[in-house]
């Protein structure tokens, strides 16, 4: 019955089986994603681009640009770039944010009274939204003023670090937004051509991009990740879903190393920590079960 | 006492939990006895966070056979709920070697402590395991006798002894037993991979208890009495029972996908009942998480035929994970998909409408869409307006529907494509200028007539001149005009000139494809290097693999020349497969794979002993490819490599291949390997079948 739908056109390769395997354990390698045997046909759809590039007739020349080239770590750049999900929008998993918002900051706040520094990562931002919506959420709620608080945003596509930094945003990353929230954090830019009065997008509030910074970075590259520096609280939602399990791991021990004692992790409403880390424990909050390091583990030293 | 047993020992004394945890990881590193009594202590921990890092580390804890018995002992721990638990995971993670004290448990603890030994012989599966669970299904606790009925259905990973005796086994359970048991050997069955006969299945269609599980285990199954029971239980009242039924119909339409009669069993059904009808519409839209209930929803829709469905099922394109269940129910259709297919295709986003002009040209051309000359005018206009659209979503997949359904009037609207900055328009607009041309020489040569070889319009006159070459349509001139374009400013003209130039052939297209070589862009160059190979020219090429320093360059090389003379080539990339370069050695296998001579076997063989992992991986992919009975002893030597990735990579080239002695070795393996990784993916390998293109 199978058929390929979105499979090659004319003149177009065909990923094989042992080249899918090839490309797929050198893609998990690198860049942690895990394109399983249901993703074969998406892996060629989302590579096929990059062989036309390159001029390439076949997946195994791309697989050895890859893993041999001297152009492989240019190469990686785009390949990243296709290979991601760039799929998110403001306010997203609101039962999550509200237990941020209401339970965890005002945690926070306590905890770092002396200090007065709040650094919040949200790591595998996509193209910002997510990032963003926290630095609306640590506003709103009143606690941080006269702060140095930092928000940042990271994630694997150059691309997507970009248009976080360009900070406007059409239609689709405000499925979920409310009026009042549009109105108060953001800014209508450009009008749509015969539709006067009508914004093509929307730019996010200068206050709340004053505290959010981004860079692109992939999760596995320590050397990136260490310049993040030490954080309150990690977000990294629906991102370990990509990821195959070694990776997962090595991530999760990241973040454990880059959290302050006491620090929390948010993850996806479909992850869990289960067999992958005991070096966190649970926080139960009203609205949501998150994890924290516990504050007895060793801290090591700032960046 | 040691210092570090002292540390350790404090540690796992301390009121923090994360002290404690802290401590566990230490354990493997103290000595016997020690380390086996503080694993119990830590794995009795009140934390689980505790507990669960000591299973995590009691695999790597010696020595085995004594940490697996006062594991076992733990099992019967009966005021410890903890630490039986615990006991058990890090049992199962110790793996074979934990069998024979759960089966020692088995005989002398109660009730409870069976049953978690019963766990520990499913996490481990192995023969002796499996007949030890057997022999549970005859214990006086009903829970044991669920445990072991449920653990039998992992018996296929432990052989087909193992696997025979659990099938035996668990008819008989189904057969007599209590409900919860049959229950549980009725999924176990089911995991055991064998159909079960609709005669055994059909009376459990009337049992409350048993009916989902039944349900479920009829999918994939043929027979048109069950298919037709699967498509009324769709309508079902319950929920639950119905989300199976469209589950599992799935499943059967997909193996019985060519045979009208037993589609059309389940197509009557499902047309005589808008329950049925409103339970797969429900199942077919987007919003339903479960993409297989989702597949399955849209055949069964596909098979009821309503024109009201076209949109439903065409949201599904755009969906990766069930665009060819879509695409099937549609050709469904026929023709008679296309008008509702173009209506939803106006309003949708991008990628779907894209999706939707993909399908065109197939439902048009399908056996259910010939003769629906009507049709076409229509479609052709929607995937002729589409090529105005913004969206490069939208614009490729037009480009790639007028490869199959252009004409001779698309030639200037697709040529002005060809330089679009997405690579993905421009790439199929070469594919379908070359088509066209291919179908209307007039046409093309017309267009390519007084054309400037190194002006704006070069790439398209290019293309069109390679496509009226490979239809033998070409002129004298055709080689001059070319010639010229090799030296046109874009490297994209000039890649084209020297492929169009390959298929011209003869001794002026070598010529100015040898000087190409000298391109600075990679993409001509290489296309030089690959034009080479198809003009045959051998001698050259072996020159230039001799004389190249650069590895990258030296796998097209080598490609071309085994396209030139594969004597040669084989000649050439043997000696190379000793590289300690890995660049080198893995171009050098990419071409002996693909050589096919008895010696290329042996030369991989070769270079599956090769230092580097990645070029073994390789080295096991062509010998996998060629389906030589010698690959295996590769294989069996990869499989005990001491690099985790090339064990992983061999367990599943061993999984593909199949067979009793790849069975054989995966089972030896899964015995001592001691990598959970690796074992998963020994265990993913055992479970899964030989994929036919692989072995082709």
């Amino acid at each position: 019955m199978t058929r390929r739908l979105f499979g090659a056109g004319v003149g177009e390769a065909v990923l094989r089986a042992d080249e899918y395997r090839l490309l797929r354990d050198l893609v998990s390698e690198r860049l942690g994603i895990w394109f399983g045997p249901e993703s074969r046909l998406s892996l060629e759809r989302r590579l096929r681009e990059r062989l036309t590039v390159r001029g390439l007739t076949s997946y195994s020349d791309y697989y050895h640009l890859l893993k041999f080239s001297p152009f492989a770590a240019e190469e990686w750049e785009e390949a990243s770039e296709v290979l991601t999900t760039h799929e998110t929008y403001f306010f997203r998993e609101d039962y999550q944010l509200r237990a941020f918002k209401n339970e965890l900051l005002p945690l926070v706040a306590e905890r770092n009274r002396q200090r007065k520094r709040l650094h919040i990562w949200s790591a595998g931002c996509s193209t910002g939204e997510e990032t963003y919506t926290i630095a609306m959420l640590v506003l709103e709620s009143g606690l941080f003023d006269g702060w140095e608080v930092r928000i940042y945003g990271s994630d694997l596509s150059k691309k997507c670090i970009a248009s976080a930094r360009r900070g406007a945003y059409g239609p689709t990353s405000f499925r979920v937004t409310d009026e009042a929230a549009k109105r108060l954090w953001f800014r209508p830019v450009g009008e749509r051509e015969g539709d006067p009065g009508t914004a093509v997008s929307h730019g996010v509030a200068p206050a709340v991009r004053a505290l959010c910074h981004f860079a692109q970075m992939n999760l596995l590259d320590k050397e990136r990740t260490y310049l993040v520096g030490r954080c309150d609280l990690i977000f990294c939602r629906n991102v370990m879903i990509y990821f195959d399990a070694p990776s997962r791991k090595r991530v999760i021990e990241m973040f454990h190393e880059r959290l302050v004692p006491g620090g929390i992790l948010l993850l996806g409403h479909a992850e869990s920590l289960l067999n992958v880390s005991t070096a966190f424990e649970l926080l139960h909050l009203r609205g949501d079960l998150v994890y924290r390091k516990p504050t007895t583990a060793g801290t090591g030293s700032e960046p | 006492m040691s210092p570090r047993l002292t540390r350790v020992l404090a540690g796992l004394s301390d009121s923090e939990s994360e002290t404690r945890r802290l401590a566990t990881q230490n354990l493997p590193e103290l000595p016997a006895p020690e380390s086996c009594d503080l694993l119990l202590v830590a794995l009795g921990d009140p934390d689980w966070r505790v507990r669960k890092e000591a299973a995590n580390v009691a695999a790597r804890i010696e020595p085995r056979t004594a940490v697996v018995f006062a594991l076992a002992r733990a099992l019967g721990e009966r005021d410890d709920t903890g630490l039986r638990n615990a006991a058990v995971e890090a049992l199962v993670s110790i793996g074979p070697d934990a069998v024979a004290g759960a089966c020692d448990a088995l005989t002398r603890l109660d009730a409870d402590g069976r049953k978690l030994a019963v766990e520990v012989l499913a996490g481990a599966p192995t023969l002796a395991g499996m007949r030890a669970l057997a022999r549970a299904l005859s214990d006086v606790d009903s829970n044991v006798v669920t445990a072991a009925a449920e653990g039998l259905g992992r018996a296929h990973l432990a052989g087909d002894e193992a696997r025979e005796l659990a099938l035996m086994k668990l008819t008989e359970v189904l057969a007599s037993g209590a409900t919860p048991a049959r229950l549980a050997s009725l999924e176990s069955l089911r995991a055991l991979g064998d159909g079960l006969p609709w005669a055994v299945l059909e009376p459990l269609f009337a049992d409350a208890w048993l009916r989902r599980p039944a349900i479920a285990a009829t999918g994939g199954n043929t027979t048109p009495r069950a298919v037709l029971a699967l498509a009324e239980a769709c309508a079902d009242s319950s929920a639950t029972n119905s989300f199976e039924a469209v589950f599992a119909l799935g499943q059967s339409l997909e193996a019985g996908w060519g045979d009208d009669d037993l589609l059309e069993v389940a197509a009557k059904t499902l047309r005589a009942s808008p329950a049925a009808r409103g339970r797969l519409r429900a199942l077919a839209k987007a919003g339903n998480v479960d993409s297989r209930a989702r597949g399955a929803a849209i055949l069964a829709l596909g098979l009821i035929r309503d024109p009201d469905d076209v949109a439903l099922i065409a949201d599904a394109l755009a969906d990766d994970a069930v665009a060819d269940h879509a695409e099937a129910a549609l050709l469904l259709f026929g023709c008679d998909a296309v008008e509702p297919l173009l209506v939803a295709g106006r309003t949708a986003v991008p990628s779907l409408r894209g999706a939707a002009l993909s399908m065109l040209p197939q439902l048009t051309l399908s056996p259910t869409g010939a003769g629906a000359g009507e049709e076409g005018p229509a479609h052709l206009a929607a995937v002729r307006e589409a090529l105005g659209d913004v969206s490069a979503e939208v614009v490729a997949p037009a480009l790639k529907s007028l490869a199959f359904v252009g004409g001779a009037a698309d030639i200037p609207a697709v040529a002005h494509h060809l330089t679009s900055s997405e690579p993905r328009v421009a790439g199929a607009a070469q594919g379908a200028l070359l088509a066209i041309a291919a179908r209307n020489v007039d046409a093309a040569r017309l267009a390519a007539t007084r054309v400037d070889p190194r002006g704006d319009g070069a790439l398209a006159a290019t293309l069109l001149l390679d496509a009226l070459a490979r239809a033998g349509s070409s002129r004298p001139e055709d080689a001059e005009f070319l010639a010229s374009a090799l030296s046109h400013r874009e490297a994209a003209v000039r890649r084209a000139a020297v492929e169009a130039l390959a298929v011209l052939g003869g001794e002026e297209a070598a010529l100015g494809v040898t000087f190409s070589l000298a391109d600075e862009e990679p993409v001509v160059a290489n296309a030089a290097i690959r034009a080479l190979g198809r003009l045959g020219r051998a001698e050259q090429l072996a020159m230039l693999v001799a004389a190249t320093r650069d590895p990258i360059r030296l796998a097209p090389l080598l490609r071309a020349l085994r396209d030139a003379d594969p004597a040669r080539a084989f000649a050439a990339a043997r000696p190379l497969l000793r590289s300690k370069e890995a660049a080198v050695a893995a171009a050098a296998v990419d071409v002996i794979g693909s050589i096919p001579v008895d010696a290329r076997i042996e030369a991989l063989m070769g270079a599956a002993e090769h230092p580097n992992h990645e070029v073994v991986k390789l080295a096991l992919a062509q010998l996998a490819n060629t389906g030589d009975e010698r690959a295996l002893a590769s294989l069996a030597r990869a499989i005990e490599h001491g690099a985790e990735a090339v064990r992983r990579y061999a367990a599943e080239l061993l999984g593909q291949e199949g067979g009793a002695e790849a069975e054989g070795m995966l089972r030896a393996r899964l015995d001592r390997e001691r990598s959970a990784e690796v074992r998963t993916a020994i265990m993913a390998a055992l479970s899964s079948r030989p994929d036919v293109e692989t072995l082709a």
